[in-house]
């Protein structure tokens, strides 16, 4: 284990300043990363320089954010706020040495405030004493909204920051994510303020988005979540990619009620890996409530999977469904932003009595079949009436003398109430006849068995998504 | 948290306000000064007759880019209107000179005197030679504690010849005025160096 700020601060060399200085960069880059495990740290020759940090913290992608960090070995308070005017970076991070010493005259003012606090909170700096970092997650350091607190005030903290402050927030910012869990207003509130006037608002919105997505999660209704700056309405996207990052948040009724506000949208701008136990649940419990307008069906095995096994997954603006011997791609947008999901089926159809076959195996009813000659000459057949494939003798009679110069190349399902699936045979797609959005639950059931040759677990599991999710039930009443 | 202690003394602000300026060319990498509260570089030495006392330089640090990369500098900054009694410091610096180097040559590549008001004017051209730093290490005070004797001519005996030269080698004598402090490199070009020196070191 690295040594701790502190004690290698303790055991300075009397006569070696470069490895001293190298030591102190080390710890303090070992603190910072305690408090934002997730940034990056660059460390730079300098040390202790008026214009040039000694470190440099960055997240996501390189555009996504930086922080330039000063370490003091002045921690007087003249010092630091001449140290404010003369540093060229944007909201700088400084870290003094040891705790900020006071002069005199802020010591006296009556609203026990200083001008170092007011100017560095005006510029969006922070100075954080040595140990106030710490305390940010000492409380409880696995505790996720700890951790998202942590992240947000050395990305975007701002002000003076002491220990008895950090402590403070930290504490306060708990209690609103254990109040927030059961829609308690006044801590959640709480939370919410401290947060919001300690860190900036571009970083404080992470943590207060957190708190809402768990407010919400926690019964709270949209609307009553306690003011938090630029967060309202419904769960975003942020929001739902935190609940999941942090995947041992809540209980399932907990996630029964984030999934009542889940749209296919907002799905599809998540990137969540199938290994995601929280996210099969709540795709699963969604099935009847997400719509979507189409969906491909992609030759993609995974060897890794058994048979029968489906995992959801998100990623480039598709919800995912991955399985042994072939791969799925939602949209909630037109047949033709799957082209991007992969590479596109390009065969000649089925067979007719393949098709047929899997018709009447998934008793599917359908209103159009569509053949394409050996001749080249192209075939529609309409029924009158949506009808089955099963014991129907003059389909039989139609159908046969094609079976063998001819391919199916589309099928339009009916659903119950007169809706109708296309499924294009050649390219493994489905979408609604009008460009109307359907469940993802009925389109699974009404197109997948017809686009893929599912094994029987492979049915049986799809029987089961269909039956838990009570997927082709309408629920208009929640759009 | 402390309260009430930070009082800054003119020389002090002095010693800030050169540091910022030696920052200012780009050619210092690190420094501290002798007001840190923590101590990253050795500024604090002992008088090797009078271990009573000890004597600091006001700041110091490391250099970069040659012909003095990596070198290790110690100063002392007199932020004074005028003479003053400026040469009486100056007797006592180079023999603090002289005994530091002689201690610790590691961190003493480079030592300067950086000041906002000329002195000596009779023997400004000659401030920085083996004679002024004889000068200083003979005064009586500095005979005593550098070389524990009160006689200038035995004291003189016990000079070593080469570090004087070695020592007069090193020394700095760097005026400064308040307006030539603000006539420095641009903020905004200062960060364009920075964020260059960063993607370099990529």
């Amino acid at each position: 284990m690295e040594p701790s700020l502190a004690a290698t601060l303790a055991d300075l060399s009397g006569s070696n300043p470069e490895a001293n200085v190298a030591a102190i960069k080390t710890a303090v880059a070992n603190y910072l990363s305690e408090a934002d495990p997730g940034s990056r740290i660059r460390t730079t020759e300098y040390f202790n320089h008026t214009f040039s940090p000694d470190l440099i913290l960055s997240w996501g992608d390189d555009s996504a954010g930086t922080r330039r960090v000063f370490i003091r070995t002045d921690a007087r308070e003249s010092s630091l706020r001449e140290d404010l005017d003369w540093v060229p970076a944007d909201a700088p991070l400084f870290l003094p040495l040891r705790d900020v010493i006071h002069s005199a005259a802020s010591s006296s003012r009556e609203d026990g405030g200083s001008e170092l606090a007011t100017e560095s909170r005006a510029r969006g700096a922070m100075i954080a004493s040595p140990s106030s970092l710490e305390e940010l997650h000492a409380s409880d350091p696995s505790a996720r909204v700890t951790k998202l607190f942590s992240r947000a005030v050395v990305r975007g903290g701002r002000g003076v920051l002491d220990s008895a402050r950090a402590r403070e927030a930290s504490e306060t910012v708990r209690r609103g994510y254990e109040g927030a869990q059961e829609a308690d207003a006044s801590t959640t509130q709480a939370a919410v303020e401290s947060i919001e006037n300690l860190v900036q608002l571009t970083e404080a919105t992470s943590v207060t988005r957190f708190l809402q997505a768990v407010w919400i999660g926690g019964g709270g209704s949209e609307i009553d979540f306690p003011g938090a700056t630029g967060v309202f309405g419904a769960l975003n996207a942020d929001s739902l990619q935190l609940l999941l990052d942090l995947g041992d948040v809540g209980d399932d009724r907990f996630w029964s009620r984030v999934a009542r506000n889940l749209t296919l949208e907002r799905l599809v701008s998540l990137t969540v890996a199938p290994e995601s136990e929280r996210f099969q649940r709540l795709v699963e419990d969604s099935l009847s409530r997400l719509r979507g307008r189409a969906f491909a069906v992609l030759d993609e095995t995974n060897e890794f999977l058994s048979d029968g096994e489906f995992r959801w997954y998100a990623r480039e603006g598709f919800l995912g469904l991955q399985s042994r011997s072939f791969r799925a791609a939602f949209t909630p947008g037109n047949v033709t932003t799957l082209d991007a999901a992969g590479q596109r089926r390009d065969g000649d159809g089925l067979s007719v009595r393949t098709l047929l076959d899997r018709l009447e195996d998934s008793g599917l009813d359908f209103s159009e079949l569509t053949f394409n000659a050996t001749t080249g000459t192209s075939l529609t057949l309409q029924l009158a009436e949506p009808g089955n494939a099963a014991n129907d003798a003059l389909l039989a009679d139609l159908t046969d003398p094609l079976e063998n110069n001819s391919n199916a190349v589309s099928v339009v399902v009916s659903l119950r109430d007169g809706r109708e699936i296309m499924c294009d045979l050649r390219h493994g797609r489905a979408r609604g006849r009008t460009g109307a959005k359907y469940y993802v639950g009925e389109m699974l059931a009404a197109a997948l068995p017809v686009l893929q040759q599912l094994t029987a677990a492979e049915r049986e599991t799809l029987g089961q998504l269909l039956d838990d999710g009570d997927a082709t039930e309408n629920r208009d009443e929640n759009f | 948290m402390a309260v009430g202690e930070d009082a800054p003394r003119l020389g002090d602000r002095g010693a800030r306000r050169a540091r910022r300026w030696l920052e200012a060319t780009t050619r210092v990498a690190q420094s501290w000064t002798n007001e840190d509260v923590v101590a990253a570089g050795k500024l604090t030495f002992d008088w090797p007759y009078n271990s009573r006392y000890t004597f600091s330089f006001d700041l110091g640090g490391i250099l970069k880019g040659d012909p003095f990369h990596n070198h290790h500098f110690v100063a002392e900054s007199k932020k004074y209107a005028s003479a003053s009694d400026q040469g009486t410091h100056y007797d006592d610096w180079v023999a603090k000179c002289y005994v530091a180097r002689q201690s610790t040559p590691v961190i003493t590549d480079q030592m300067m005197w950086i000041t906002w008001s000329p002195f000596r004017m009779t023997t400004w051209p000659n401030l920085l030679s083996e004679a002024a730093v004889e000068q200083g290490l003979l005064v009586p005070e500095n005979c005593k504690r550098v070389f524990d004797t009160d006689d200038p001519e035995h004291a003189r005996t016990l000079i070593d010849r080469g570090l004087l030269k070695d020592v007069a080698n090193r020394l700095w004598m760097i005026v400064l005025s308040d307006k030539q402090e603000s006539l420095v490199i641009r903020t905004e070009h200062r960060a364009w160096i920075a964020e260059r020196e960063m993607r370099e070191s990529d």
